[in-house]
């Protein structure tokens, strides 16, 4: 049996610790571990942008990269289509250190395999994937929205040099890309292409590098370079043929004008007209001109416009329309139309100033001219392609009063070649009249005297030669010589080499030979023994060859 | 005095007179001709084989003065030369050589043509060989001798080999000798045709013959 006990129980006693616990030094470490990273991840978290594009082809989202010169600067983060669905829009997250690569006017172009005038570029694309390349701008602000580039720029933002701009209404045309040349060499290209509507006129914006910007001066002109030019005008065939780079590249080439100092440096856009060719440039451009007309009767084909007006062979203008499109001109098919011709006379090239008042001097004093006996003809510049011109020159005739043609001066014209050929021959005529004839006729009276005696003369000869000729010997004589001369040519084909004749006689010879040969013991014998030929010849013993023995 | 007492003196003398002649005349010489082209039982004048794939100019043949003569040449005991005054060649010596060689040349190579100078324009031929001889006559006792040198030419090159051929004679007399003579220019053929069988250039190769 147990006995109770009064022992008592002994209790904990609970002590409440005053402070916080060690423990929750690890999840404060944690979160300052963790807003540290958010720190970290922050502080080296460059822009986002937004760039659009027209297609987003080739790209995927946290895997396209942005690059600069090869080197990694961001990633495309996000890839969603415009509100409008024009477009898409990418949202790439830039790298810290590229953050101030990113400018108002940097721009992006999207990498991939392309094939175009100007090469075949983005080949290492095919196996790495299409990316996003980046140009940085120059601007002072910084930017994050972009429109991308549907292309790589031609000239990096930033490249030193000259940015123009060309014009040109006419036909031939040029590309982004196309190169901009000096001598053949290229120091630049074409930018940017613009057709402006209103104007019917093609814009472009081009780029030469330094320092070949330097060469663009205020009087520098530009034409297009490619291909070849034959120019069938009224100055002749000239053909033109570009360097071996324009006539594969195309493009367009600048200098000035032969014969002219450069000007003044271009530092800043400027507008240049492009011509068609190198030729045109060398022509000098005139601000003053007087426009006359002159009717023909006759064809004016092959009378271009452009074609020469010259006075003694020197340019004083150009034709400007050979159309009868005028509202005088009702029936053009009338026997007794003519055809109206617009030319131009610059002041410049008569020696007077181009100026107003030199052009109003200029045309004071033509007005004179044409009235005292100034006109125009036609002339044939060149007789193998038939290019006609306009050649001013004066006649005797006068006018006292001017007649006018749809607000034109009318230069009378003398009538074509034939009829300046008539003209010619009348006064051909003319001198011919003034000749001493009377005398002449007397000595020519003379002479054909004379002439017919030496005549007579010769007539008898010749009835002597003919009888000569006639005489029955004489054709004896010439048949003989004929027969002779036969027999002569069959004798030559008879001993000729080869022949029967001559093998005959050559194997005669050779038997003659062969009897001389043995003709001459016999000689030799008598020779030494004259009587031998009546006592003979004691023969000699002819030794006998025996075999051998055995 | 009848007509034959006046003449009987006249016929003394004719009787002697034709004694006279009849002791002047010599005895009658019977001449023999020879051909080296009919001594020979060969095949000689069988015409060459046309299409013959081998072509071969003979040259020329050249004889030392003392053979060119139409008497046979025999050369005595004592080393003098005589020519025979009744046993002659029956065509130039030369003549007979270069026709006999030529039957030879072709009688020992059945695909070979052999031609003469003389149609050298019309025969297409590689090579042309030509002859000289310095012995091609008999002596006393000793059988015949020929003896020489031929020249093998492809136009470029010119080779040389000398010959000598000693052939006894199996009967006594002249005709014995020119059997003996075609013999030894049958031995000159075959030293001919073994020096062409080294020039390749003319055609002909071992497996020729």
């Amino acid at each position: 049996m147990s006995e109770p006990t009064d022992r008592t129980e002994p209790s904990a006693v609970v002590a409440r610790r005053r402070g916080v616990s060690t423990l929750w030094i690890v999840p404060i470490v944690a979160a300052l571990v963790g807003l540290w990273m958010v720190y970290y991840d922050w502080s080296h978290r460059g822009p986002t942008l937004r760039v659009s594009f027209n297609t987003a082809e080739g790209i995927e989202a946290g895997k396209t990269r942005v690059r600069m010169k090869n080197v990694e600067i961001g990633q495309v983060v996000d890839l969603r289509l415009a509100d409008d669905a024009s477009g898409v829009i990418l949202t790439i997250q830039a790298e810290q250190h590229a953050a101030h690569l990113i400018r108002d006017d940097s721009e992006f172009w999207v990498v991939r395999p392309r094939v175009g005038s100007g090469g075949i570029s983005g080949l290492s694309t095919l196996l790495s994937g299409a990316y996003v390349e980046l140009s940085p701008g120059k601007s002072e602000t910084r930017g994050t929205k972009f429109v991308g580039l549907d292309s790589p720029p031609v000239t990096p933002i930033g490249t030193p040099g000259l940015h123009i701009t060309l014009e040109s209404a006419g036909e031939e045309n040029l590309s982004t890309g196309d190169p901009v040349l000096f001598h053949g060499m290229e120091v630049g290209s074409i930018e940017y292409v613009h057709f402006n509507t209103a104007e019917r006129k093609t814009y472009y914006d081009a780029f030469i590098v330094e320092p070949f910007n330097q060469l663009v001066t205020d009087n520098t002109r530009f034409w297009f370079s490619g291909g070849i030019g034959l120019d069938l005008s009224a100055d002749g065939v000239q053909l033109e043929i570009a360097s071996v780079t324009a006539l594969l590249a195309g493009g367009v080439s600048f200098d000035i004008p032969a014969s002219v100092l450069p000007g003044e440096k271009i530092t800043e856009r400027t507008f240049f007209p492009i011509y068609p060719n190198k030729r045109a440039i060398n022509r000098k451009q005139h601000k003053h001109s007087l426009k006359y007309v002159i009717f023909f009767d006759d064809s004016i084909r092959r009378l271009r416009v452009g074609a020469p007006v010259e006075f003694r062979g020197a340019v004083v203008g150009r034709i400007l329309r050979t159309d009868a499109d005028y509202p005088q001109i009702t029936n053009l098919l009338e026997p007794s139309s003519r055809i109206p011709v617009v030319f131009e006379i610059i002041p410049a090239l008569m020696g007077f100033p181009d100026t107003e008042q030199g052009k109003d001097t200029a045309e004071q004093r033509l007005r004179e001219l044409v009235k005292t006996g100034l006109r125009g003809g036609m002339e044939f510049s060149s007789l193998i392609t038939g290019q006609k011109y306009l050649e001013l020159q004066y006649s005797t005739d006068h006018l006292d009063v001017l007649d006018q043609f749809n607000g034109y001066v009318v230069v009378p014209a003398i009538n074509d070649q034939f009829g300046q050929l008539l003209v010619g021959v009348e006064n051909t005529l003319a001198s011919i009249t003034d000749l001493p004839l009377t005398d002449l006729v007397q000595s020519a009276t003379n002479a054909l005297t004379a002439a017919s005696s030496t005549l007579g003369e010769l007539e008898l000869s010749a009835t002597e030669l003919q009888g000569i000729l006639a005489d029955e010997e004489m054709h004896h004589l010439v048949g003989n010589l004929n027969n002779t001369l036969a027999d002569m040519q069959g004798l030559a084909v008879d001993f000729s080499s080869g022949s029967t004749t001559h093998r005959e006689m050559q194997q005669a010879l050779q038997s003659l030979e062969a009897a001389l040969q043995a003709l001459q013991p016999v000689l030799d014998e008598v020779r030494q023994k004259p009587n031998s030929l009546i006592f003979g010849k004691k023969p000699k013993r002819d030794i006998k060859p025996l075999a051998p023995r055995e | 005095m009848n007509t034959f007492q006046a003449v009987a003196p006249l016929k003394g003398v004719l009787i002697v007179a034709v004694a006279f002649l009849w002791g002047c005349s010599s005895a009658t010489a019977v001449d023999e001709y020879y051909s080296l082209v009919l001594a020979s039982d060969s095949p000689s004048l069988v015409e060459p084989v046309a299409g013959a794939p081998r072509k071969l100019i003979l040259d020329s043949v050249a004889l030392p003065a003392y053979l060119q003569q139409a008497g046979i040449v025999l050369e005595t005991e004592n080393g003098q030369v005589a020519a025979s005054t009744r046993n002659f060649w029956a065509e130039p010596l030369d003549d007979a050589i270069s026709k006999a060689l030529k039957d030879e040349l072709s009688a020992q190579d059945d695909g070979l043509t052999v031609s003469g100078s003389d149609r050298a324009w019309s025969v297409k031929a590689s090579c042309s060989i030509r002859f000289e001889f310095d012995r091609f006559h008999t002596s006393e006792t000793s059988g015949t001798r020929s003896s020489g040198r031929f020249w093998i030419s492809d136009g470029e090159t010119v080779d040389k080999q000398a010959f000598f051929v000693a052939t006894p004679l199996k009967g006594d007399g002249y005709e014995f000798v020119v059997r003996a003579l075609r013999d030894s220019l049958a031995e000159v053929a075959t030293q001919a045709l073994d020096a062409l069988m080294d020039r390749s250039e003319c055609g002909f190769n071992k497996s020729s013959l």
